[in-house]
């Protein structure tokens, strides 16, 4: 296996678990921390949610500003 | 006040939310559609992306955290919801840190590929957009 292949299904098998952890959660959420409920703790934080505004400013500025090879 | 009176003013309220709330979704997909196809690097790029950035914060401003029932939600699991993040950043990290690109794909040169056509470049503006409003509507 090439080594892009094999970061390809590292990248793939971490996706696989987020789903999967995303679904038995919601689906026990009575029980188990949701995502909502984590992005619900995180805003709650008066540093924290600026913690989050400043990382989704930095996807959305990284991704669509600066483009393809902004930080090659 | 009679019960069908009441059910009839009910039944506006709520096909008035659903045509605002399909306005909404309309007007951000039109909104995503226009951003995206935007060249990077030039200012029209920069003012799409800084309007959502501008108004989350404006958000963020006005509003106070709340203090919410910490008490009542569950706090099983959190340990691997950590554990998640760190896999994914770890990854990308070694991916970052190792060339050439090619053989390293990091998530952002994932990324790119997926936007080098203006539907893949939708999709993924559209997305971030929505993640915004899951995080910064509470």
């Amino acid at each position: 296996m090439s080594s892009a292949n094999l970061t390809y299904a590292v990248y793939a098998a971490i996706a696989a678990l987020w789903v999967l952890w995303i679904v038995f959660t919601f689906a026990r959420r009575n029980r188990y921390v949701t995502a909502d409920g984590v992005a619900a703790r995180l805003m709650r934080g008066p540093i924290a949610r600026w913690v989050v505004w400043a990382s989704w400013a930095f996807v959305g500025w990284h991704l669509f500003v600066r483009g393809r090879g902004a930080f090659e | 006040m009679t019960e069908h009176t009441e059910t009839a003013r009910r039944s506006r309220r709520v096909s008035w939310r659903t045509a605002a709330v399909g306005a909404a979704v309309a007007a951000a997909l039109g909104y995503s559609w226009v951003a995206s196809g935007l060249r990077p690097f030039t200012h029209p790029a920069a003012v799409a992306v800084s309007i959502p950035l501008v108004a989350t914060g404006v958000v963020l401003l006005r509003s106070r955290p709340r203090a919410g029932d910490a008490t009542e939600a569950p706090r099983r699991g959190w340990w691997v919801w950590v554990a998640l993040f760190a896999a994914l950043m770890a990854s990308e990290l070694i991916s970052y840190r190792l060339s050439p690109r090619i053989d390293h794909p990091t998530l952002s040169s994932i990324a790119d590929a997926i936007m080098s056509t203006h539907p893949g470049r939708f999709a993924m503006f559209a997305a971030w957009l929505a993640v915004g409003y899951w995080l910064f509507r509470r």
